[in-house]
């Protein structure tokens, strides 16, 4: 094969291009899917209770913050010790996604404090469009268009479902927990199959 | 009618271009998982077992067995050789299409 044709040498290329986008994207990612399952179910499991069972949200959401925030930093963990692709740098941006998330937090505490208090249809479209806002963020500094995606398609329906509320009282946290809770659902099961080890 | 440059009969071959494409698009210093490379190449196990061994042979990559949990894993990595004949070969493919 030393003869190649500029069509199969373009072909070659393109390949090469797809290939290394790829890979990038699925090491990049690999820890994202279960992390996006784990706050798909926390989402689907405390927006049902503030439907069904309202007076123990706030212990709802209590425990789904307690059982997401130290599975979402084991889960990173893992991928930094035990992931896919090693190297030094893997190790530096995922200390940076440490900070930024830890950043995120700490301000979404700080804007609680000060706006408080709050009707509880406001909290959850706060809260959830604050991480939504963090997944865009995230995607433009990591030039990944899924998180863009996923952030502006969540807010979109946060939104929705925030001004649907004032028409049809009474839904929006059912309404979160299918619509919102399956969207993470649904995108980190994808993320989960396209990164597989 | 076809080019005649020389090209790296080696990388050409189309499971090992992949591996190299997705080796080189990773950091400098970077390790692959095999059992990754396999699944996001879809390649079988002993078809991706050939082709790393015939790179290797050729000082392309290295590989490097390790235990995680009492499980048997091995990392796959560019060599400078490798980059470079990597890089070479992109270039010649460039002077093909013009």
């Amino acid at each position: 094969m030393n003869d190649v044709t500029p069509q199969q040498g373009r072909e070659a290329l393109e390949d090469i291009e797809k290939i290394g986008q790829k890979i990038c994207y699925a090491a990049g990612n690999w820890a994202a899917g279960p992390i996006l399952i784990t706050w798909g179910l926390i989402w689907i499991a405390c927006y049902s209770i503030s439907h069904f069972a309202n007076h123990i949200t706030n212990w709802a959401w209590l425990v789904g913050n307690a059982v997401g925030i130290p599975l979402t930093i084991w889960f990173g963990w893992i991928a930094n010790r035990r992931g896919p692709v090693l190297s030094e740098s893997e190790k530096q941006l995922s200390k940076r996604l440490g900070w930024f998330w830890s950043g995120i937090f700490i301000f979404g505490a700080i804007w609680l404090t000060v706006l408080h208090p709050w009707a509880g249809h406001q909290l959850s479209v706060f809260i959830s469009t604050l991480i939504m806002f963090a997944y865009v963020v995230m995607g433009l500094w990591l030039e990944d268009r899924f998180w863009v995606r996923l952030g502006l398609l969540v807010t979109a329906e946060v939104l929705v479902g925030y001004f649907g509320s004032m028409i049809y009282p009474g839904y929006l946290g059912l309404y979160l927990a299918a619509v919102g809770g399956g969207t993470l659902l649904v995108a980190g099961g994808y993320l989960k199959i396209k990164c597989s080890r | 009618m076809a080019h005649t440059k020389k090209i790296n009969k080696l990388i050409h071959e189309p499971s090992r271009l992949k591996i190299m494409s997705a080796l080189i698009a990773l950091d400098k210093d970077a390790e692959v998982d095999f059992t990754f490379l396999r699944n996001q190449l879809k390649l079988t196990d002993g078809n991706l077992g050939g082709h790393l061994e015939k790179l290797q042979t050729a000082r392309y990559i290295r590989a490097r067995k390790t235990f995680v949990k009492r499980k048997p894993r091995t990392f796959v990595s560019l060599t400078r050789l490798g980059r470079r004949a990597f890089e070479d070969h992109v270039e010649q493919l460039k002077k093909i299409i013009g």
